[in-house]
């Protein structure tokens, strides 16, 4: 019985002008999905890659004696094999750091930001897009009526006039008109991780793959669900809209302008004018700042060239002012910004798609966390790298080869990046929920 | 001859209205009853509470002696039905149409050339059978439903209004198609308007009216002139009232 | 004229007994209020720290004491981005460019600070602005309301007695685009009152011909709601059933608002891809060390300027110049420096122009592309705009270090960068003043295409309904 009624499901289908054109759209939007994300990742990693080579380059050249703050370092967050499934935050946050003696907090990540902005606004059109966004109206266009136009037509009268379960069609139909759109989009999913320069963490795919189940799952149900109630299709087909605007958009918007309004971050023009206040004062005090530096620190006296070792020592004194007063602001910055996501992670449990959309990013290695974490990991390395530098630095004293060659270099601890799928549990039980409540129903659908 | 199709004291109520009010009746295997009755006088509901599609209010439907309503599977396992206008799927041939609805009646498939034969057994040629459905008249897609309800063996045929909207040759195959079901010992109750077709088919006749059923005749007692005038009477009483 | 009014008034009806006009005018209530109040407080904010933090900096800038003008080239000034009041109604691209520029020596940077990077990603879905709202919600209200109007009548067999009453084809759709465009007012009243008063609320800048912008603004979405009504006639008139109509519209208006910009913006930036920021900088590394250090005067291009300047003054060493040569190899180097950053940069800009010139062409399919291309111009919030004011902080760093370089080489003569110019210099060096620009060639071009589209897709609808209306009447 099931496997008759997808067969003639799967008939209908492949004459009903909607439906090909529903897996024409679908296709066509998988294969740029795919197309375009790769040339933005691959474009990415090209960068970073030429970044690196280049700074190492440039140490491979050192000759002795080795000025300490000839040493610098690459602090790259490594573009995921994954980010062509979806790229989340892969052009707006910073993603690379050229570390050495001079590195100031402020200015460690800069003139990144020369992405297209059109680009950005629009958003990007990956695998991520196709099942948060498009996937969910062509299930419902596939969906609606699956039931709903038997009844509206009175052929669900003639077939339900047999021992056929209602819940059995219902069932079957869900299970092939879902399949339409599931399958291609894992199939997309894994040929592009393939085509991926570097092979793909599996348990990050299948973490990808299961999060993008559980939202088309849960869409699914949704609309197996609406077609157990006793409206007309074309109303089911309104009401499966609506609720698609609403998480997609609707409860997103009103998200994102509340909690920018409740917490706005501090005022990055003001936060500029703040540093460079704080370097000026930096630079007119740096003088008696060396006297108290150099009184607190003998064992640095200069031991090569005394005037290097004095403007080395004055550029570590405005810098470690204008880090000092950075301080505050940073945390100012990292509070609002939390206190925003904290909104943002609520409104997860209002709709499936912010959900979906952090779960996708953070198992492609391209979400906020991943990337908050590399900016603090890479801060921590600068802290780490000019300590080890300053004594050399600020006594002038030359360094070997070895002494650079042996020098810390930056790799990021995957581990410490958090991950928190709490949102995506929650709609994987409304799925189930609203899968079990829809069995019940369906097994009490009458024609009439 | 058991009865297959039995109602006791059956009523429904939609909220204050009184669809069907204490119906006792039953149709023997072979047997053709015939519901006459104006619009809202309680045929389709009838059909409906047999299918398991409705709840009583009061009282059984029962097929093969078993009430639909708490075993609508078993109920329908036994039953055909052919409503007023029958909607199939109209991407689909008529052959197509009707292997579907064979196949979710539970039986053993049916294949292609079988299919074709019980279709044209039900006056549906082979050309015809092969066309998609959105090209059919009334009496063709009714012909594909027939074939379904033939090709099920059930024990009891439901109909409602099959003459409705069919030229009088179509009517006259329909007629020898319940004629032939009978004979092989299929009960079938039928709704309609028409008199005269109820008179040529029907064992019983049963006029109803605001859901009673007024009065059960043999209508091999009355000539046509006579049952219709019977019938008037019953439906201007009703206008009077 | 009295059956187009009463056609009206019984679509009205309908709307409003199925709960569909209060439903969707309270849900515009709720969007506008939010939209407007967000969007006034965000640039009224934005605009007054920007302009604290500017003035603070000039402060900064002044508060400086004696110092060697290399030393204070290096820190330089912050060009601060304004946003202009339309840019609270459109915000356009202003989050995805930097809003600060250092003007330092040396070096052209691009802006940065982007506001983007400090928003959620949950704004990445959509953006609550005035404009956004009139963009995307205004379309699925229009097709809520207007997908049964001619569809509905005809399932229903009213089509027949309003053919048998002799109304005819013109007038019904008359009647019909009064009843649309009279619902679509009501229920859209509240954002478009948002609209209005975001940008005069907002407590920022205006362009010189504010008026002229707005101007254009109103009569382009006013003309965008107009088409989507069209388009909604049109579909209503030809499809069989509401339910065919209702799934036709929403596709359409999902597609052409909200997948097609989307895919043609992707397109075009696959098509013309702005460089990755190492590649560019690589570039502009490049390009600068073919030129001259001014640090480094071991730099063979230094050794020849040295000849030069040493042939210019007449004398033997550089110690004997009346000026100060490290001065002159500062100012040489900067120049070479300003023809590279000049390429390059232009070259960026020129590759977002492109972006922006194929999406447009492409626009055709999506009138929503092509109003928000441009709604963007008319907010001053689009590429244009922004390269305008990079391009008045890039001249005004050149002025900058040009000025400290000049002061350096007349007063740092045996010095070089151990002289400490007197502070009165900092104040003789201007502030940097920026003022939004009139709409120049370019930017007219985004809008005069903005009007040939939506124009064609109105007429082509109202034809398409025309028609739809009159072969539904003849049958």
């Amino acid at each position: 019985m099931f496997a008759t009624i997808i067969r003639q499901d799967l008939r209908l289908l492949s004459r009903d002008g909607l439906a090909l054109a529903v897996l024409a759209a679908l296709l066509a939007a998988l294969v740029f999905a795919v197309m375009s994300a790769r040339e933005i990742a691959g474009a990415h990693a090209a960068g970073l890659a030429q970044e690196e080579a280049r700074i190492w380059q440039r140490q491979a050249e050192l000759e002795e004696p080795v000025g300490p703050t000839q040493i610098r370092r690459p602090a790259t967050l490594e573009p995921s094999p994954l980010s062509v499934l979806s790229l989340g935050r892969t052009r707006l946050d910073p993603a690379q750091a050229e570390v050495s003696f001079f590195s100031r907090l402020d200015l460690m990540f800069r003139d990144y930001q020369i992405a297209s902005p059109f680009a950005l606004r629009a958003g990007a059109f990956d695998l991520s897009f196709v099942v948060i966004v498009i996937a969910p109206l062509l299930m419902i266009a596939l969906g609606a009526g699956m039931v709903l136009s038997d009844r509206d037509s009175a052929r669900l009268r003639m077939m339900m006039a047999s021992p056929a379960s209602p819940a059995t069609i219902l069932l079957a139909r869900s299970l092939l008109r879902a399949s339409i759109v599931v399958v291609p989009v894992f199939a997309a999913a894994i040929i592009a991780a393939h085509l991926s320069d570097r092979a793909p963490p599996l348990a990050d795919l299948a973490l990808w793959t299961g999060g993008a189940l559980i939202y088309l799952a849960l869409w699914q149900g949704l609309i197996a669900f609406a077609n157990t109630l006793r409206v007309r299709a074309d109303a089911a087909s309104v009401g499966l809209i609506a609720v698609w605007a609403i998480w997609i958009f609707l409860i997103p918007a009103v998200t994102s302008a509340t909690a920018a309004a409740l917490h706005p971050p501090p005022s990055r023009a003001g936060l500029v004018a703040d540093l460079r206040a704080a370097e000026a004062r930096g630079r007119e005090s740096a003088p008696e700042d060396l006297i108290r530096f150099m009184h607190d620190h003998p064992e640095l006296q200069a031991q090569g060239d005394a005037d290097i070792a004095d403007w080395m020592r004055s550029n570590a004194m405005i810098r470690m002012r204008v880090e000092a007063a950075l301080r505050d602001p940073a945390q100012e910055f990292e509070t609002a910004l939390q206190s925003q996501d904290a909104i943002a992670r609520l409104a997860e449990f209002a709709t499936p798609a912010l959900a979906a959309n952090r779960a996708l990013a953070d198992a492609a290695g391209t979400g906020e966390a991943r990337h908050r974490a590399f900016r603090r990991q890479a801060q921590a390395f600068k802290a780490d790298l000019q300590g080890m530098l300053t004594d050399a630095a600020l006594s002038a004293r030359s360094l070997t080869r070895a002494d650079a060659d042996a020098a810390a270099r930056f790799a990021m601890d995957e581990s410490a990046v958090p991950r928190n799928a709490s949102s995506m549990w929650f709609w994987l039980a409304i799925a189930a929920l609203l899968f079990a409540w829809t069995a019940r129903r369906a097994s009490r659908i009458t024609p009439i | 001859m058991g009865a297959v199709l039995e109602a006791r004291e059956l009523s429904k109520n939609f909220g204050p209205v009184e669809a069907l009010s204490k119906l006792d009746l039953s149709v023997a295997e072979g047997e053709i009853v015939c519901l006459l009755g104006a619009n809202g006088a309680g045929k389709t509901t009838t059909i409906n509470l047999f299918l398991g599609f409705l709840t009583p209010s009061s009282g059984e439907a029962l097929v093969l002696g078993a009430p639909a309503c708490r075993a609508p599977r078993a109920a329908r396992n036994a039953l055909a039905y052919v409503p007023e206008d029958v909607a199939l799927y109209p991407q689909l041939t008529g052959v197509e149409n009707f292997q579907f609805l064979h196949a979710l009646s539970g039986q053993p498939k049916l294949g292609r050339t079988d299919s074709l034969l019980l279709l044209q057994a039900a006056g549906l040629d082979e050309r015809a059978a092969n066309r998609r459905v959105s090209s059919y008249s009334k009496g063709m897609r009714q012909k594909v439903a027939l074939a379904a309800a033939f090709a099920r063996s059930a024990k009891a045929w439901l109909l409602d209004e099959p003459t409705s909207g069919l030229d009088p040759h179509a009517a006259n195959e329909l007629s020898a198609a319940l004629r032939h079901a009978a004979a092989s010992g299929v009960a079938i109750l039928m709704a309609t308007h028409d008199i005269f077709r109820a008179r040529d088919l029907a064992m019983r006749i049963g006029i109803m009216k605001h859901g009673r059923l007024v009065q059960l005749i043999d209508p091999k007692t009355l000539d046509h002139a006579a049952l219709e005038a019977l019938y008037v009477d019953h439906m201007r009483e009703e206008k009077a009232a | 004229m009295s059956a187009v009014f009463a056609i009206a008034a019984a679509d009205f009806k309908d709307a409003w007994r199925d709960f569909r006009l209060p439903v969707l005018a309270a849900l515009s209530l709720v969007l506008a209020f939010v939209a407007a109040w967000t969007s006034v407080d965000r640039v009224t904010r934005l605009e007054a720290e920007r302009a604290a933090a500017h003035a603070q900096d000039r402060e900064t800038w002044l508060g400086q004491g004696m110092a060697n003008p290399h030393t204070i080239a290096h820190f330089s000034q912050v060009a601060m981005k304004p946003a202009t009041h339309l840019a609270a109604f459109d915000p356009g691209v202003n989050a995805e460019l930097g809003a600060t520029i250092w003007m330092e020596a040396h070096w052209q940077n691009p802006a940065n600070n982007r506001a983007a990077e400090d928003t959620l990603e949950a704004q990445r879905f959509a953006d609550l602005t005035p404009a956004w709202t009139l963009q995307i919600i205004a379309p699925l209200v229009i097709v809520a309301l207007g997908f049964p109007l001619f569809a509905r009548a005809r399932e229903s067999g009213l089509w027949r007695s309003l053919a048998a009453s002799g109304v005819s084809a013109a007038a019904l759709l008359t009647a019909k685009f009064a009843s649309l465009l009279l619902l679509s007012l009501l229920a859209l009243f509240p954002l478009i009152v948002a609209a209005f008063w975001t940008p005069i609320a907002a407590d920022a800048p205006a362009a010189p011909d504010q008026t002229v912008r707005a101007g254009w603004l109103i009569g382009l979405y006013a003309l965008y709601l107009l088409a989507v009504i069209a388009i909604t006639l049109a579909v209503s008139a030809w499809a069989r059933t509401a339910r065919f109509s209702l799934a036709i519209l929403s596709g359409l208006i999902i597609a052409i608002a909200l997948i097609a910009p989307r895919a043609i913006t992707s397109a075009a930036d696959l098509a013309s891809p702005a460089p990755a920021p190492q590649v560019f900088e690589a570039g502009l590394r490049e390009g600068l060390e073919a030129g001259i250090d001014g640090h480094n005067s071991a730099d063979a291009r230094a050794e020849a300027l040295e000849q030069r300047v040493l042939a210019q003054y007449g004398v033997a060493r550089v110690e004997d110049l009346p000026v100060s040569f490290a001065g002159i190899s500062l100012q040489a180097g900067e120049e070479h420096a300003n023809t590279v950053f000049d390429h390059h940069f232009s070259a960026l800009y020129d590759a977002y122009a492109r972006q922006r010139a194929i999406a447009r062409a492409w626009s055709w399919i999506s009138p929503s592309l092509a109003l928000s291309d441009a709604s963007i111009t008319l907010a001053g919030a689009d590429d244009i705009h922004h390269r305008h004011f990079t391009a008045a902080a890039e001249s005004h760093r050149r002025t900058i270090i040009r000025q400290l370089n000049e002061d350096m080489i007349v007063n740092a003569r045996g010095l070089d960068f151990d002289y400490l110019a007197d502070p009165a210099l900092w104040a003789a060096v201007p502030d940097f003043a920026y003022a939004p620009p009139a709409l120049d060639a370019r930017a007219r071009a985004h809008v005069s295409h903005a009007l040939i589209v939506l124009s064609c897709w109105t007429l082509l609808a109202l034809l398409l309904a025309f028609v739809g209306v009159r072969r539904w009447a003849k049958a």
